[in-house]
């Protein structure tokens, strides 16, 4: 277990033990159709560079708590995307699905999207992460599209006092790069007001273009974006995620009859991986509209902090 | 052991038009679990109100409503713009959460039929989300149809059975639908559970006012939610009549569609 730096005897941890015993965990996959893929031969989505599928590598538990699939189209008809496309998905130890189900049966969740001029998207973050003071919390963003190259956006770490639950919000602004740079956003003491205890709950984009093609919603699809915790153990292994997989909550300016077809699959109850454990989530194309199409799949949990990098 | 079974009333009305700015006819619609023949307590979750006006414009916020009990009177002196009471979104993807979780007997199964009412084939099915209560382990139980389709098709496979080994407790049924295919033409939607028992009392084919296409069983209303409650819905007798009056007060006729959803309480699976 990870021990907070400034805890002592008289400052009781936050909400029990599980703070500091749990922690983020997300993995990104990524499947590839060919053009004429249909009808297609079942496609695995592929989690690492040796065509792994989402395993369990840590000598740590893994609890599962979401898994999600989306693509950039945005039309459901003009293009494929995971309107047509079907899932089949396998724990190491049991069935999960084990027959062709259309991907978007999978949504258990309420409103994703929201059409609005306010265009921010959120990150939940799966538990909380508990920042002490004095530490930094550091995160990197990698612009993917020339559109939205040179964009400012506000980032905003939202959280609570872990003892008396005061709300704390911190933001930073930053311009993102040339497509494929990245930039780093850091929270840290070099600032005004230091950082104090807090247990940061969300993390807020908020996005400078609205309603100028492509529209605000397409932010989350162009971002790439990696976390650096100063404690515990890393949430991604250092890889970057798409922040569109990440994202709870879209908000911005649609236009009409278009849409980012998203779906969040959340068990009530987490699929445990024990180590070596594994996913996997494989895909088939059930019809072919003559476009190649990527699709992708976040594997979203937490993970127990009993390693440290 | 208390179980809840999901239900779902509809009704359709015509609210005549008061005429531009003016007030309109108060029309009254009663919801209540009686109709779909249950005495008992019962679990209201959400209420959906569906405007269509006569023209095809839209309604903005002047449909007016109130709440209430046909025992008690309503909760409000005056009626209020529809919006004013809308406090959750429309789902992107038809997923309905059942206000309590429905629990179904080990080896029991669940059927339904899906008929997709887009004019594009598209590859079907349903996905029921739910915990095995033995171990709580996460457990779908889903069928699919392997080809793309808009004709009507049953689900009776293997997947809709509950295990040998454990009951299970689902807590939403989704079906591949986005929002905006839904405009016009309705996915219907007909589930049954053990013994044949059908969860939604609502005319499977309504003939549609203009503009709607076929109105049918829709798992999810097409518009946004008003919640009874935010997480637990309003625990009533089955005698309680749920009474909403519309006023419409544009310069058109409109037909209004009011969806009930929530559970039953029974004392068997």
């Amino acid at each position: 277990m990870v021990e907070p730096l400034n805890r002592s005897a008289e400052r009781a941890m936050p909400l029990g033990d599980e703070v500091a015993k749990w922690f983020p965990w997300w993995r990104q996959g990524t499947v590839t159709f060919a053009i004429g893929a249909y009808p297609g031969a079942p496609t695995r989505f592929i989690f690492g560079p040796n065509n792994d599928p989402c395993q369990n590598n840590l000598d740590a538990r893994l609890r599962i708590s979401e898994i999600r699939f989306a693509n950039p189209r945005v039309s459901r008809d003009a293009q494929p995307s995971i309107m047509n496309q079907a899932v089949r998905i396998r724990h190491t130890r049991y069935d999960i699905i084990n027959q062709w189900l259309p991907m978007t049966t999978l949504q258990t969740e309420d409103s994703l999207q929201y059409t609005g001029d306010s265009a921010s998207s959120v990150v939940h973050l799966p538990t909380p992460y508990y920042l002490q003071r004095g530490q930094t919390f550091f995160m990197e963003l990698q612009s993917l599209d020339a559109a939205v190259a040179s964009d400012i956006i506000t980032v905003a770490l939202r959280g609570k006092d872990p003892i008396n639950g005061t709300p704390i919000v911190m933001s930073k602004q930053v311009t993102l790069p040339v497509v494929n740079g990245r930039v780093p956003v850091a929270f840290d003491d070099n600032r005004d007001s230091g950082i104090r205890d807090m247990l940061i709950t969300d993390v807020v984009f908020g996005y400078e273009r609205v309603n100028t093609a492509p529209t605000s919603l397409d932010y989350p699809h162009y971002i790439n974006v990696r976390f650096k915790p100063p404690t515990g153990p890393l949430w991604t292994e250092n890889v970057w995620t798409r922040l569109s997989g990440l994202c709870s909550y879209w908000g911005g300016v649609d236009a009409a009859a278009t849409y980012r077809p998203i779906v969040i699959y959340r068990p009530k109850t987490p699929h445990i991986l024990y180590f070596e454990e594994a996913l996997k989530i494989e895909c088939l194309q059930v019809s072919d509209l003559g476009t190649e199409l990527t699709s992708w799949c976040w594997v979203i949990g937490e993970q127990e902090g009993t390693h440290v990098r | 052991m208390k179980n809840y079974l999901p239900f779902a009333q509809r009704e359709i009305t015509p609210v005549l038009a008061g005429g531009a700015g003016q007030t309109g006819v108060p029309t009254s619609v009663r919801m209540d679990s009686m109709a779909v023949g249950h005495q008992g307590r019962v679990v209201l979750g959400d209420v959906n109100v569906y405007v269509v006006l006569a023209d095809g414009s839209f309604a903005g916020n002047r449909i007016l409503m109130r709440m209430g009990w046909l025992s008690k009177g309503y909760l409000l002196e005056r009626r209020l713009p529809v919006g004013a009471f809308i406090n959750k979104g429309r789902p992107l993807v038809s997923t309905w959460s059942f206000p309590r979780p429905y629990r179904l007997k080990a080896n029991a199964r669940l059927r339904a039929t899906l008929n997709a009412g887009e004019t594009t084939a598209r590859y079907q099915g349903i996905m029921f989300n739910g915990v095995r209560c033995e171990d709580r382990r996460p457990m779908m139980l889903y069928d699919g149809n392997e080809a793309e389709s808009t004709a009507l098709l049953p689900f009776n496979g293997m997947n809709l059975y509950a295990p040998t080994d454990s009951d299970v407790e689902l807590y939403s049924v989704s079906i591949p639908e986005y929002q905006y295919s839904r405009a016009d033409n309705a996915t219907a939607v007909r589930i049954w559970g053990p013994g044949n028992r059908e969860w939604f009392k609502v005319q499977p084919y309504v003939a549609a006012p203009a503009g709607m296409g076929n109105y049918t069983r829709w798992i999810d209303p097409p518009g946004d939610l008003i919640e009874m409650e935010r997480h637990r819905g309003w625990e009533v007798d089955s005698d309680e009549t749920l009474l909403i009056e519309y006023e419409n007060t544009t310069a058109v006729n409109a037909v209004i569609v009011t969806t009930l959803r929530g559970s039953l309480e029974v004392d068997h699976g």
